[in-house]
């Protein structure tokens, strides 16, 4: 793929850290130029070979979602800190006004569906409307903010292990690197994607994961810690909290004598999402979890009674509405808005029988709602109904699934035709990048090979439902780095700086079409005892 | 520190790092982008590299730890002790899990008088909300030491690196109980995984058997064991097996724990719940029953160094008990200084900047009608130089106006001793002008080293109301360097924008 302009954004961040004309001029005119950022690290530190020496290094583990970021150290088992992104990320230095004894909060209207919690946001799949540069600015502040209050790092080399969405498009890619790099000084970021890190974080090779974001519910297969098969829907936290939203109005027109005078956005989102957080559950059947009580949420800013009554039982029905959508008829249902357990059935649908069988025996659960009380039991309630009504004939057909279904039956044939999964036909151009993650090798006579080699072990669990507890993706990570485990896709500091992901693109060209392969490249080159220029890097899934 | 308006932000030039000219009318900085406030600082936040003769802010300065210490007890803590020990006072320092608030350290009972030795046992109690230990059943024999204490019952905060243990051993001493909270299931999984790699590592004929953990190919086992296709058929590591036992970190959903937190949230309703940014200091916990104290987080003094040349713009004393630096050069005494006052308002506009309590009077603005305010630069250094200003014609953001600078060019007088103007204001002279009636080509007021120009301001005529007009103003300084330099010396500031306001 010919490098877009849109990578050129990285080109500024270069010349963002140069010194600007009259430094630039100085430094040029001296007789040795020197590139001025981080010679003295480099120096020290360069040898392409050196392993893992966690003792001289400080290894530091990110996963950036779209509401909030983790980070911590590598081997710890739990991030230092997780920090939700709020619009007063974008304040300016030295603007104290919000403590001020009379300061009020400016007044946020709180969208709706696409729009809704927009400004909590840190980023959007949808990159069309989205300020990459801002995006850039906000976690490059975020990721320093976190230095300076929680790591305190000493001025050893810092590496740094980032745990993206393999769906995550390009130019978001770039930015978030950028802005990890310059947020903390990294001499390396290692990608890691994160449905593979839950499954590491669980202790296991193959699962099928389901991460409740806040954007969208991902559900990925992941085999032998590849992701082999990945379905998105739009239900997922942004949906949930809005439904939360819209249960609190209703809540208080109930109680307002001037019911119409209680306005679309009487709460502000913070309110609704801490209601939503705290007391907020998930039913499953007709269970007598309520027992008919009520709760007392207090809202100390509101105009209207400062505490509002809502009963237990109908706190459970934005879950309903948002996640699992009973009512919901078939035809309102695309490839984009599947509930909760039909996306989970599909996706496992969609898979080789025998990878099928490995992955429902192995279903996390994982992303901020998967907290939600109740949803896990649900979901899984739901998927296994699913099951013993359907069964595993794929005659539903939503949306885009093109694929022939005899191909499933038969994986042995899986090697000369590839398996071509439909990526969701996004139109904000994901779509060639998601297709690259899904429309991969897949090797069933390796898979023999391993499973001979697995006879002496007992015999793993397959064929029934079955959900295991994953630590998520951040300690995933911090497990894989702490056994020196090297990330597939590694970038360095200084080429990245110098040539952005368009670097990593221009030197795939030369290597092999398959994206998996290039992506060994620095994964190998300590096999090969070639210890002389640090191979060029691809981008892996991300590719 | 009481801030008004009018206030004054600055500019980095790291954000625009192509250009340092005079930018052009129309390539104007918005100070009303939202990538604005990531660049603009008041004036005592900048830093001044001598080098480079540039403002340096937080993004473009790198910074080096001189040292650790609690804010709470003042204690300098070792960088050793801080890598072992995780970020966080390793004496008695905690917070409150409801309200943050620092805990006290007091005898369950207290003592009858004064004069009695304290007797524990202890308790960790809140001096704000009615928090103490005891609510999550919590006693220290000790006054002191609680970190030491708490550590030994059971750590607040999963906070240390996992030491792996040796895999024979692990596997040896299995009659452990099977992990459940979070960090014992992580470190079963992490001696899972070194059980692994250093198994195969150490298998007879392992084609890397020599290179140990370092080597990278057990990424190739790890995350993309069959992409090698040919290779691996040759080197052919075996495969990495699953977590199988609850000793090794398995951990299966139970619907029970699910529900049992349903039935914990309906008992406890929402005051049973933690709040949004309490939960967030204790991951872990949902009920306030669950929440443990937080130990105090560290502080740091740090050098602070040009990320492009990496000279030293500051840094500070090492003791703690000092806010003194041994070198820091601030962008106040480098860059002029810009202020902002409404014409006719007698004060000269001090060094305020930043945003704050907005008790002060604020000029305000009506559409259409011409207001008069006094532009003035103070120069800092030691030789005059030469001003050229510039503004956008019209201002972006929520209020709409038209801006000229009467005088956009002239030179400002030199730094040169303090008590001059002090002792001429006195005897009441020392600046000229600021008389009369503004002038387009004309200083308006001028001291020693300060000078002050018009701005008209026309709003425009549906200028929303309440809120702040910002205006972004170019500054360029000349100067002629003096001393050995191959003669005349230009120095530019790239741009800085007082922003001012109305109402
Ligand atoms: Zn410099
Ligand atoms: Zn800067
Ligand atoms: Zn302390
Ligand atoms: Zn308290």
């Amino acid at each position: 793929m010919a490098s877009t302009p849109s990578y050129d954004v990285r080109k500024s961040t270069l010349s963002r850290l140069r010194p600007s004309t009259a430094a630039g001029q100085q430094l040029g005119s001296l007789p040795s130029p020197h590139t001025p950022l981080s010679r003295s690290i480099s120096g020290l530190y360069g040898s392409p070979a050196g392993g893992y020496r966690s003792e001289e290094e400080n290894l530091l583990v990110f996963e950036l979602g779209s509401r909030c970021m983790q980070a911590g150290f590598a081997g710890e088992s739990s991030p230092r800190c997780s920090t939700k992104y709020s619009p007063d990320l974008e304040r300016r230095v030295g603007d104290y006004r919000r403590w001020a004894i009379d300061y009020e909060p400016p007044h946020r209207p709180l969208g709706s569906g696409e729009t809704w919690g927009w400004d909590h946001e840190l980023w959007r799949m949808d990159i069309r409307d989205l300020d990459l540069g801002l995006v850039e600015d906000k976690v490059e502040r975020l990721v320093r903010e976190a230095e300076l209050k929680y790591f305190l790092l000493d001025n050893r080399t810092r590496r740094v292990a980032l745990v993206v969405p393999s769906s995550l498009p390009k130019p978001l890619l770039s930015v978030l690197l950028g802005g990890v790099f310059n947020g903390v000084q990294a001499q390396t970021i290692t990608l890691l994607p994160t449905a593979v890190m839950a499954t590491t974080a669980a202790g296991l090779r193959s699962a099928l994961v389901i991460d409740i974001g806040w954007e969208e519910t991902t559900a990925t297969a992941v085999y032998e810690y590849r992701e082999v098969h990945q379905r998105h829907s739009v239900r997922a936290g942004k949906a949930l909290s809005e439904e939360f939203g819209t249960l609190l109005h209703q809540e208080l027109r109930n109680v307002t004598a001037a019911a119409g005078d209680v306005s679309e956005d009487e709460f502000t989102f913070e309110e609704i999402e801490e209601v939503m957080t705290r007391i907020g559950w998930c039913r499953c059947g007709a269970g007598p979890e309520g027992h008919g009580k009520e709760i007392k949420i207090p809202f100390p800013t509101s105009h209207y009674p400062n505490t509002l009554d809502v009963s237990f039982d109908r706190l459970s029905d934005p879950a309903e509405l948002a996640l699992f959508a009973p009512e919901a008829a078939e035809h309102d249902l695309d490839d984009h808005n599947l509930p909760l357990p039909l996306l989970t059935y599909d996706t496992l649908l969609h898979l080789p029988v025998d990878v099928r069988r490995v992955c429902m025996s192995r279903i996390i659960i994982t992303g901020g709602v998967s907290k939600l009380p109740g949803i896990k039991r649900r979901l899984l309630a739901d998927l296994e109904a699913l099951i013993d009504k359907r069964g595993w004939t794929p005659v539903r057909n939503y949306g885009s699934t093109k694929k022939d279904p005899r191909s499933l039956s038969h994986p042995s044939t899986a090697k000369s035709a590839p398996i071509s999964y439909s990526a969701i036909p996004d139109d904000d151009g994901t779509l060639s990048n998601s297709e690259s993650n899904m429309d991969r090798e897949f090797d069933p006579i390796m898979r023999k090979i391993s499973q001979l080699h697995m006879k002496h072990s007992p015999p793993p669990v397959e064929g029934v439902i079955r959900a295991v507890e994953s630590l998520g993706a951040w300690a995933g990570a911090s497990l894989v780095v702490n056994n020196r485990v090297r990330g597939v896709v590694e970038i360095e500091r200084e080429r990245f700086l110098q040539h952005g992901l368009a670097g990593a693109s221009a030197a795939k060209k030369d290597v092999s079409v398959v994206p998996q392969r290039q992506s060994m490249g620095p994964g190998v080159r300590g096999v090969s005892g070639a210890a002389g220029e640090r191979g060029s890097w691809g981008l892996g899934v991300w590719a | 520190m009481a801030t008004q308006f009018p206030y004054t932000y600055y500019s980095c030039p790291c954000i625009n790092p192509t250009d340092s000219t005079l930018p052009e009318q129309d390539d104007t900085f918005d100070p009303s982008s939202p990538r604005a406030a990531f660049s603009l600082y008041p004036l005592e936040h900048l830093l001044y590299c001598t080098e480079c003769h540039q403002v340096r802010c937080p993004r473009c300065t790198a910074e080096e730890v001189v040292c650790w210490y609690c804010p709470s007890c003042l204690f300098e803590v070792p960088s050793s002790t801080v890598r072992s020990e995780g970020n966080q006072c390793t004496r008695s320092c905690y917070n409150c899990p409801q309200c943050t608030a620092p805990l006290a350290v007091n005898p369950l009972d207290p003592p009858e008088s004064t004069s009695e030795t304290l007797t524990g046992p202890f308790i960790l109690t809140c001096p704000y909300c009615t928090w103490s230990s005891l609510d999550i059943d919590l006693k220290f024999d000790k006054p002191n030491n609680i970190t030491g204490q708490l550590s030994g019952s059971k750590r607040p905060e999963p906070s240390t690196p996992v030491d792996t243990p040796d895999p024979d051993l692990s596997r040896a001493s299995s009659p452990k109980p099977d992990p459940k909270t979070r960090d014992e299931v992580f470190t079963a999984l992490n001696a899972f995984y070194k059980n692994q790699i250093t198994h195969d590592v150490d298998a007879p004929g392992h084609a890397f058997a020599e290179q140990a953990f370092s080597s990278p190919h057990s990424i190739s086992r790890l995350l993309n064991l069959y992409s090698t296709g040919k290779k691996l058929k040759r080197q052919r590591p075996k495969p990495m097996s699953e977590a199988l036992t609850p000793a090794d970190g398995l951990v299966l959903f139970d619907p029970e724990s699910e529900l049992d937190t349903i039935k914990r949230t309906a008992a406890g309703g929402w005051e049973g719940t933690l709040g949004g940014d309490k939960a967030a200091i204790n991951t872990e916990a949902r009920f306030v029953d669950d929440a443990r104290p937080v130990a105090s987080l560290l502080r740091t003094k740090r050098a602070k160094r040009c990320r492009a040349c990496r000279t030293l713009l500051s840094r500070p004393e090492p003791k703690i008990s000092t806010t003194r630096y041994k070198i820091r050069v601030v962008a106040g005494s480098n860059v002029p200084r810009v202020g902002l006052r409404p014409l006719g308002a007698k004060a000269r506009a001090t060094a305020v900047s930043g945003l704050g309590g907005l008790g002060a009077e604020v000029p305000s603005l009506k559409p259409l009608l011409p207001s008069h305010f006094v532009l003035t630069l103070t120069n800092p250094l030691f030789d005059a130089v030469k001003v050229t200003l510039a503004t956008a014609r019209d201002t972006t953001g929520p209020v709409k106006a038209r801006v000229t600078i009467l005088c956009p060019a002239f030179e400002v007088g030199a730094n040169t001793d303090v008590w001059d103007e002090a002792l001429a204001r006195d005897g009441g002279g020392g600046s000229q002008g600021g008389g009369g009636v503004p002038e387009a080509g004309k200083v308006w007021e001028r001291g020693r080293n300060w000078v002050g120009v018009v701005v008209e301001v026309v709003p425009a005529g549906d200028a929303v109301r309440g809120e702040v007009l910002e205006i972004a103003v170019f500054v360029r300084v000349e100067y002629e360097a003096g001393g050995d330099l191959d003669g005349a010396g230009k120095r530019e500031v790239g741009f800085c924008n007082p922003i001012w306001s109305s109402g």
